[in-house]
């Protein structure tokens, strides 16, 4: 992943009349990143995206996207972005080619570049059979399919997407999510909220936690959880002494917390990464019969469960 | 800037405005937002019954209006009356009038506020589309749509004419104004529908909008004089131009044709809408300093646009000026040359402090440095800055000349004017170039003087042009009120006037008649080049004390100098060696 920020936010603060919808909020999307934005409804997320995509004027504070501050340059940030918002409608009577005909010529896209353009994004986008449908007799799914298709047209560096499978069946978010792991191969740098948290755990390699306007944690998943429990947590499964080798592992360096679960024992260790293979080694030459050995999936919804507190909800 | 160099991009200019020109107009037919409207407006069953129902319901208006006159009138007499096809022709007009003012602000007048109900306007507004392209497409396609419906009607209004009482000339007159007016009531939906956003709201407010629009334009013309005893209702509505048969009608009594009226009127309007509809989508509400300039910009325009018949029917009218009596006087018209140096006045009053006031603020605005300061830098003298401002005058108002040539030589090869007026307007043409041309210097320089009072804002040193200038007028009438100019009392608009009369009584040889008195040509134009250069002396003088020196850091010795360092700082300074530390 490089290290350029794309999306930099300083002190962003908006407000609707008494409401603070978004407070002194600041983070930072480097390029190429799958940016997970997660929060309760009301949160803020919606708030932050139209204000990044030139659609709300924040109230304090700063952001720029791509090097163009939101405010000073907004036609440079419309340039450099693509964004899906969370509810959107279609226009009538027009059919599909010709609505992201409409798009590409709204984003300046020279008329000889436009067919083969659009024949692209349908097929990356799995449109290609409804080419000559009309938009409103899709499917919401393929609405959604074709609201993406739109963002693309113009090349965007930045993809701000806002509840992208929300409403969708089973099969459309799979592929919708198919679709947003292809522009992540892409190198597209993608901010992307979601209440689906499994999905957005396989999509994301960073998560920005956002409660009542205000920043909670953001980082990769997995340092948040550490952040959060102080360490990592290890989960040996033992053929027998389960008490005994939780004992064993209180004492052994690095190891904080032992303490049998179930059928296993959990341990919290604190340690150097590098240094984590010596409890298993630790645990061996004592004579226990260690079936496996594996550091716990962090799991998002656990993670957002402990660090969101349904103020908003 | 070498002489070579400015003369080549001098040659190079026109051809540079015609191929800039060239593409604006493509960019216009191929904006985004007219073609996805006209693809969606144009398409499929409903536009044929659209226009399937438009010709029924003008074949019912025709049907009933032929009942009723013959009801009225024996059969026989009414096949051969003239009047027969004319009463067809008005029933027709009229009920295209209200079938389209209907059609024009429906459509029009959801095309913003329902895409925010569609959920489409955010897709919409983060596009690189600018909100006056948006606009454009939206008023255009509405545009497109009425001037359709108005074009399938043209052979039923035509079968008027084999009833006789009508001429294909006033058929196309009537078609014509309708037309011009129907991008007036899309541009009035629009800016509605970029208002508010609900479209139940913006179709009720935009139809009490256009209907009030409808109703004042019939009304806004009264007092104007119009002579050959027509009603003058007409001149701003083409309901009643063109409808009602007053369409033969003599404006300010210069002959001038109905059809040229309504243009800058309708023009003026829907620029004004259609700008305040761009701003009221990007600013949710419009701004009043882009309003302003609008309204100055349209003014110029519609001045321009109304000036131009006057200046050529003036030039017919001047020789005889004399025999014509004065204004005022018992069944004497005005003379369209005072009427025209009135307007020229305004034309000066209001459009050179704007222009004025543009090239210092538009140069020294911005958020990096203070424009005052930058102003006041030797290298940005503010003299340079403002004397670019009479230049640039002088070009609007040399292009404004040619084209009142432009317009009336074309006239004249119509017809319209006969060619003895246009080469009598050639006559006129160095006399207003030097005498409007000092004012205007005068003028402009009052215009930068207020750009400098007003701390460079734009805004604030139009109005404060325009207060000074409306000052000098209300000093002027207030002179002519206690009898300083009062030799010249049967001649109110010499006094208001004031440089634009002395072209006037140049021009009409006021000296050689008893009436001028004292106030002679040379009178006259001596009164305007005084005038003019006192404005300038004033001027001069307050920007000569502007310029006195200002202290700038490093300029010389003897201006302000850096505050003196700490003895340690100096010292590593001195030894050439500033460390962190220090």
């Amino acid at each position: 992943m490089g290290a350029t920020p794309v999306i930099e936010i300083q002190g962003l603060t908006k407000r609707f009349g008494k409401i603070t919808a978004v407070d002194n909020l600041s983070f930072t999307v480097e390029r190429g990143d799958a940016f997970g934005f997660v929060g309760p409804n009301g949160a803020g997320k919606t708030t932050t995206m139209r204000m990044l995509a030139t659609l709300l004027a924040p109230d304090s504070g700063a952001a720029s996207v791509n090097g163009c501050d939101i405010t000073e340059d907004y036609e440079g940030v419309r340039a450099s972005v693509g964004y899906m918002p969370d509810f959107f409608g279609v226009y009538d009577d027009i059919k599909v080619w010709e609505y992201l005909d409409f798009f590409a010529a709204a984003y300046r896209v020279p008329r000889p570049r436009r067919p083969g353009l659009i024949s692209d994004v349908l097929e990356l986008t799995d449109l290609s059979g409804k080419r000559e449908d009309y938009v409103d007799a899709l499917s919401r799914g393929m609405k959604q399919r074709l609201c993406l298709a739109k963002t693309l047209l113009h090349d965007p560096e930045v993809l701000l997407l806002d509840e992208p499978a929300a409403g969708l069946d089973p099969r459309a978010r799979i592929e919708i999510r198919a679709l947003l792991q292809e522009l992540v191969k892409m190198d597209k740098t993608i901010l992307v909220s979601s209440h689906i948290l499994p999905e957005l755990a396989e999509l994301c390699n960073k998560i920005a936690v956002i409660e009542a306007g205000k920043l909670v944690m953001a980082g990769s998943v997995k340092e948040i959880a550490a952040g959060l429990e102080g360490g990592r947590r290890l989960v040996i499964a033992l053929v027998d002494r389960l008490e005994e080798a939780a004992q064993f592992l209180n004492g052994c360096p690095g190891v904080v917390a032992a303490e049998v679960r179930d059928e296993h024992v959990e341990a919290l260790y604190q340690g150097a990464h590098e240094d984590q293979h010596k409890v298993l080694s630790a645990l061996v030459r004592a004579g226990f019969s260690v079936q496996s050995f594996a550091e716990q999936e962090t799991n998002l919804e656990s993670l957002y469960m402990r660090l969101t507190e349904g103020i908003v909800s | 800037m070498s002489a070579s160099s400015a003369t080549a991009q001098f040659v190079r200019f026109p051809f540079r405005l015609v191929e800039n020109g060239s593409r604006r107009v493509a960019r216009l037919a191929s904006n985004p937002v007219l073609i996805r409207d006209a693809r969606a407006l144009f398409r499929g069953r409903r536009i044929i019954a659209l226009q399937l129902g438009y010709i029924v319901l003008l074949c019912l208006v025709m049907g009933i209006a032929a009942y009723a006159r013959y009801a009225s009138y024996a059969w026989q007499s009414s096949v051969g009356d003239p009047g027969y096809g004319r009463w067809i022709f008005i029933g027709i007009m009229e009920t295209q009038v209200a079938l389209l003012l209907l059609a024009s602000v429906a459509y029009s007048a959801g095309a913003i506020s329902l895409e925010h109900e569609k959920r489409t306007y955010d897709m919409l507004a983060i596009t690189v589309l600018s909100s006056a392209e948006v606009v454009f497409g939206k008023i255009a396609s509405v545009t497109l749509l009425c001037w359709m419906l108005l074009l399938t009607s043209v052979p039923l209004a035509s079968f008027s004419l084999t009833l006789g009482g009508v001429s294909p000339g006033e058929i196309a007159l009537a078609y014509g104004m309708l037309a011009i007016k129907i991008p007036l009531w899309a541009a009035i939906g629009v800016l509605v529908s970029a208002m508010l956003r609900r479209s139940i709201g913006s179709q009720f407010v935009a139809f009490t909008a256009v209907g009030a629009e409808f109703i004042i334009s019939i009304f806004l013309s009264s007092p104007l004089p119009v002579g050959g005893g027509m009603d003058s209702h007409g001149i701003f509505n083409p309901t009643f131009a063109a409808g009602a048969g007053e369409i033969d009608f003599n404006f300010l009594g210069a002959g001038i044709p109905p059809w040229l009226l309504p243009i800058p009127y309708a023009v003026l309007l829907t620029g004004l809408a259609g700008v305040a509809a761009a701003e009221a989508m990007a600013h949710h509400r419009p701004r009043r300093s882009a309003l302003l300039r609008t309204l100055l910009l349209a003014t110029t325009f519609f001045m321009t646009a109304l000036l131009a018949p006057i200046a050529v029917m003036a030039t017919g009218a001047l020789p005889t000026a004399g025999t014509r009596g004065y204004p005022g006087a018992p069944g004497q018209a005005i003379p369209p040359a005072v009427i025209a140096s009135v307007l020229l006045w305004i034309y000066v009053c209001m459009l050179v402090p704007v222009f004025s006031s543009y090239p210092p603020t538009r140069r020294a605005a911005g958020p990096r440095e203070n424009p005052l300061a930058a102003l006041l830098r030797p290298d940005r003298w503010l003299l340079r800055e403002a004397g670019a401002a009479p230049g640039y005058c002088l070009l609007v108002w040399v292009a404004g000349l040619a084209g009142i040539f432009l317009v009336f030589g074309l006239a004249g090869f119509g017809g319209i004017v006969p060619t003895a007026r246009i080469l009598s307007l050639l006559d006129l043409a160095p006399v207003v170039l030097a005498v409007f041309g000092l004012s205007i210097f005068a003028y402009a320089f009052v215009g930068a003087a207020c750009a400098v009072l007003s701390g460079m804002r734009r805004e604030s040193a139009i109005v404060t042009a325009l207060l000074i200038l409306a000052l000098n007028s209300c000093a002027l009438i207030y002179g002519a009120g206690a009898g300083v100019l009062r030799t010249v009392p049967r001649h109110p608009a010499l006094v208001l006037s004031s440089p634009a009369a002395a072209v006037y009584a140049f021009v009409s040889g006021g000296s050689r008649n008893a009436r001028w008195g004292r106030f002679g040509e040379s009178d006259a134009v001596l009164y305007g080049l005084g005038y003019s250069a006192l404005l300038i002396v004033v001027a001069l003088t307050y920007f000569l004390w502007r310029r006195r020196p200002q202290p700038t850091l490093g300029d010389s010795p003897g201006e302000i100098a850096p505050p003196p360092l700490p003895p340690e700082a100096a010292a590593a300074d001195a030894s050439g060696y500033a460390t962190e530390e220090q």
